[in-house]
């Protein structure tokens, strides 16, 4: 009988240890989020493109954005804005990172000023997201970052309003992307439930 | 001093048998896997969500063909020649711009969904320590395969949680 307790309560003990959220300091934090092995990440190969979706917490939008600002009011004012949604970059480049996407297999400068236009202002009816697999959310904010052909990769930042009074997401998302320019068709990433549960808890 | 000595070639012994037996039952093990490619590229959901896509656009202008063939048939009946000649001719145009569209987003829905069926078969393949997967298709190159070497079922649920999942 006392075996059975003691190996209950060890258990229970073991249990509580691994749902307790981890604790991370903002680089950390950070570096957390980008690793592929988490889920918050997800890079999807398509014979010589890459396609990365990462998801951006709130927490991790206003370090990146706060950079040497100490002033809390500041922050929590940045934070309650992004309460009720869900911040994802999707970014894209050819795998051998020899040529810019936008330049890719373009033989003009109309052409690449379409694709151009195409990204600023068009590229967002072929984003959505289905949150907890039922509601198809759509972008409410959308930005194609501009890099000036500096870096081979371009990102798209898009930001979705939650479902009813959610205050961050707490069901399954699904970012989907439909590819109209490079011919890679509908690409897919999955944040699941379980690794939003686990997102660390950021130490100022 | 014996006694250990004996122990030690018993031990011995016995890891040699149980190498030699991993060998031969390693070699047993199947290394061939049969895939219906017609069924996997069908069950595969990238391929029926295209299709969804497609048909809505193959729809819009399969109900301008009808409504323009019937407004010919309409002026055929009442002998206007003029209408006739002109909505013969919108009636050519449509439907050739019906079928150049049936047949692009056929092609597309092809190269697009190989293109990402391709990889995750090599994939499935070295999870799976496979060293050939053959692709049966019904047109005579797999005459014969029984449910051992057909992995069909176990591809098209692998294929479709890396589509959805985006790993």
């Amino acid at each position: 009988m006392k075996k059975v307790v003691s190996r209950s309560l060890f258990l229970l003990i073991l249990g509580t240890l691994c749902s307790c959220r981890k604790e991370l300091k903002a680089p950390e934090y950070v570096k957390y989020l980008q690793d592929e092995r988490y889920g918050f990440r997800k890079v999807v190969k398509i014979e010589g493109w890459e396609y990365a979706f990462q998801y951006k917490p709130a927490e991790m939008i206003m370090l990146i954005e706060s950079k040497g600002v100490k002033n809390d009011s500041i922050k929590n004012k940045r934070m309650k804005e992004l309460e009720g949604t869900a911040w994802f970059n999707i970014s894209f480049r050819l795998s051998s990172g020899k040529v810019s996407s936008m330049r890719y297999n373009l033989s003009s400068i109309e052409d690449y000023d379409k694709r151009y236009d195409y990204f600023l202002n068009h590229a967002k009816k072929h984003i959505r997201l289905v949150y907890g697999g039922t509601d198809t959310l759509f972008p409410m904010s959308y930005l194609f970052e501009n890099n000036y052909n500096l870096t081979p990769q371009e990102t798209m930042i898009v930001g979705f309003r939650l479902p009813g009074e959610m205050r961050t997401p707490e069901q399954n998302m699904q970012l989907i992307y439909e590819d109209e320019i490079f011919g890679n068709g509908i690409i897919k990433a999955l944040f699941k439930k379980s690794d939003l549960k686990r997102i660390p808890e950021l130490i100022y | 001093m014996k006694e250990i000595r004996i122990l030690l070639i018993c031990f011995l012994m016995c890891l040699v048998t149980g190498i030699s037996l991993n060998m031969i039952f390693e070699k047993k093990q199947k290394k061939i896997g049969v895939v219906d490619a017609v069924r996997l590229f069908d069950k595969f959901n990238m391929k029926t969500e295209m299709e969804a896509k497609a048909k809505v656009k193959l729809q819009l202008l399969n109900g301008q063909v009808d409504s323009i063939g019937n407004q010919l048939n309409l002026a055929k009946a009442t002998q206007d020649e003029a209408a006739t000649k002109k909505l013969a001719y919108a009636y050519d145009y449509i439907r050739s711009e019906l079928d150049k569209e049936y047949t692009r987003s056929n092609r597309e829905i092809n190269e697009q969904v190989w293109k990402r069926l391709n990889p995750a078969v090599e994939a499935f393949g070295k999870q799976e320590k496979l060293h050939v997967i053959i692709g049966a298709n019904g047109m005579g190159s797999v005459l014969y395969n029984d449910d051992y070497y057909d992995l069909t079922d176990k591809l098209i649920e692998y294929v479709n949680k890396k589509y959805e999942e985006g790993s």
